[in-house]
């Protein structure tokens, strides 16, 4: 057997044993939140100030839920309150009073009641319910419901916030402090204390491949928290751009970023989120652009610890899809060249 | 010495004493053992492959040695050794690719895994 059939042949048994490994693994996805882990979940009241900037005035919560559990079932339900000109001033506040005694006590112009639960959660991907109702101050200083919303299922990332609604003052209010109000709901997990103190190191490639057999490979290494999502990026790199025609001097710039989190699970794989942006430009010698043309998305897997997987960016004749005028001529540029990601994850030890 | 070694020295054309062969071959059996040197030494100068006949004769003659169970048995284990041994290093070459890769390479990967556009793979509105 000569060098080039032996190498052949060891090539293909090795396809052959990480097709095995791959099919053996192929359903480890996330499974949810174990052990000690639960939802953190927060309403926030957001004022814009008549002549300044949006801050948060009041909010209760952080409350851990497991999935499953409402926060009205644990008694956990409040109102949240504005104050606009009242008798209390530009202040704001949360109680478990009637709303009707809010408003004849402190002469509050707006008050919220709201209620979520956790229905779903995973490693960077959770799925709430929320309902709320807006009660307003009448002329008569009655409580009137002036709105509400139920909403069976709200898909947040980790950390992301939902706003649920908006409301102005009302009219009659002779001392108005702020422009409108905002209520929001955030959600994240609460770690495991088991491993709330555990890091988790990340190998990350980006590799770029051509149809003309360039290969080109770039490598981060990154340190995270049980949990913490960690943000990456990869130097940009400049193709060349046939769509600009003879005599064009422009480049097509390809920036890679995204991010990581992971969670280490007591059986011993490690459940990542991995988010990857591709942001396209073109981009003048002088390296002034005319902005970018962008796509994201991310995944959620279950790995074993130091497990390579290996995610692609879809192909250029996919995307981008933004309407952007520039994005035909970007998947023009793009075709021939494609993009991957190479992750490997181990708890430190 | 002996007198099956003096008969062979003979037959081999060493130097002996003529007295002490004179005595050996007046020893019973000793024309016997004579022809047979001769005969073996036939066989041997007339071919390099030692015949069936030889092999079976000197067996008999060697009888209570053991040898000749020995050492195969010392060649099969020793091969069979080295074969698992090359067995071994070629099963680890083909599963773990013989070497680790550089650190500018990324591993092999386990999985794939692709975005689906327009469902986990979106636009991302507003960026400029």
């Amino acid at each position: 057997m000569d060098a080039r059939s032996w190498s052949s042949w060891r090539r293909a048994l090795c396809c052959v044993l990480v097709a095995v490994a791959g099919a053996a693994v192929a359903d480890e996805k996330p499974r949810g939140l174990e052990g000690g882990e639960k939802v953190n979940v927060s309403f926030n009241l957001l004022v814009s100030w008549n002549e300044g900037a949006t801050t948060r005035i009041a909010g209760w919560g952080p409350y851990p839920l497991r999935v499953g559990e409402a926060m009205r079932a644990l008694g956990l339900q409040r109102f949240a309150f504005g104050a606009d000109g009242g008798a209390e001033g530009c202040s704001s506040g949360v109680a478990t009073l009637p709303v009707q005694t809010i408003f004849d006590q402190y002469g509050y112009a707006l008050a919220w009641m709201a209620d979520a639960s956790v229905v779903e959660a995973s490693t960077g991907h959770l799925v709430l319910s929320a309902s709320w109702k807006r009660f307003t101050r009448g002329p008569g200083g009655e409580a009137v419901e002036s709105a509400h919303e139920s909403i069976p299922r709200l898909s947040l990332r980790e950390g992301e916030r939902a706003l649920l609604d908006y409301a102005v003052p009302p009219a009659n209010n002779q001392q108005r402090c702020a422009r409108n109000y905002l209520l929001e709901l955030t959600a994240e997990v609460m770690e495991d204390p088991v491993f709330a103190d555990r890091q988790i190191v990340y190998d990350l490639w980006l590799v770029h491949e051509t149809a003309g057999g360039l290969k080109e490979t770039a490598h981060t290494q990154l340190i995270a928290g049980q949990g913490e999502r960690v943000p990456f990026a990869f130097a940009k790199q400049k193709l060349a751009a046939v769509t600009g025609g003879a005599g064009s001097d422009q480049k097509l710039q390809v920036a890679i970023s995204g991010h990581v989190r992971g969670r280490i699970r007591r059986d011993g794989p490690i459940e990542l989120a991995l988010g990857s942006e591709r942001a396209l430009s073109y981009v003048a010698p002088d390296g002034s652009n005319d902005g970018s043309v962008a796509d994201a998305g991310e995944k959620n897997v279950r790995v074993q610890p130091g497990e390579g997987i290996r995610v692609e960016l879809p192909p250029p004749s996919q995307g981008p899809t933004g309407g952007d005028a520039r994005a035909p001529s970007m998947t023009r540029d793009l075709a021939g060249h494609s993009f991957a990601l190479i992750l490997t994850a181990k708890p430190v030890s | 010495m002996e007198a099956s070694e003096i008969l062979s020295a003979f037959v081999d054309g060493e130097a002996v004493e003529v007295g002490e062969l004179a005595a050996v071959l007046a020893a019973p059996g000793a024309r016997e053992t004579l022809i047979d040197f001769l005969r073996l030494r036939t066989a041997v100068a007339d071919d390099t492959q030692p015949s069936r006949e030889f092999v079976q004769r000197m067996r008999r003659r060697l009888a209570g040695g053991g040898f000749e169970r020995t050492a195969p048995r010392l060649l099969r284990l020793a091969a069979a050794l080295v074969l698992t041994t090359l067995a071994t290093v070629g099963a680890y070459d083909l599963v773990c690719g013989a070497r680790p890769p550089r650190p500018d390479e990324p591993p092999k990967a386990t999985r794939v895994i692709r975005f689906q556009p327009g469902l986990d793979w979106k636009p991302v509105e507003g960026r400029r």
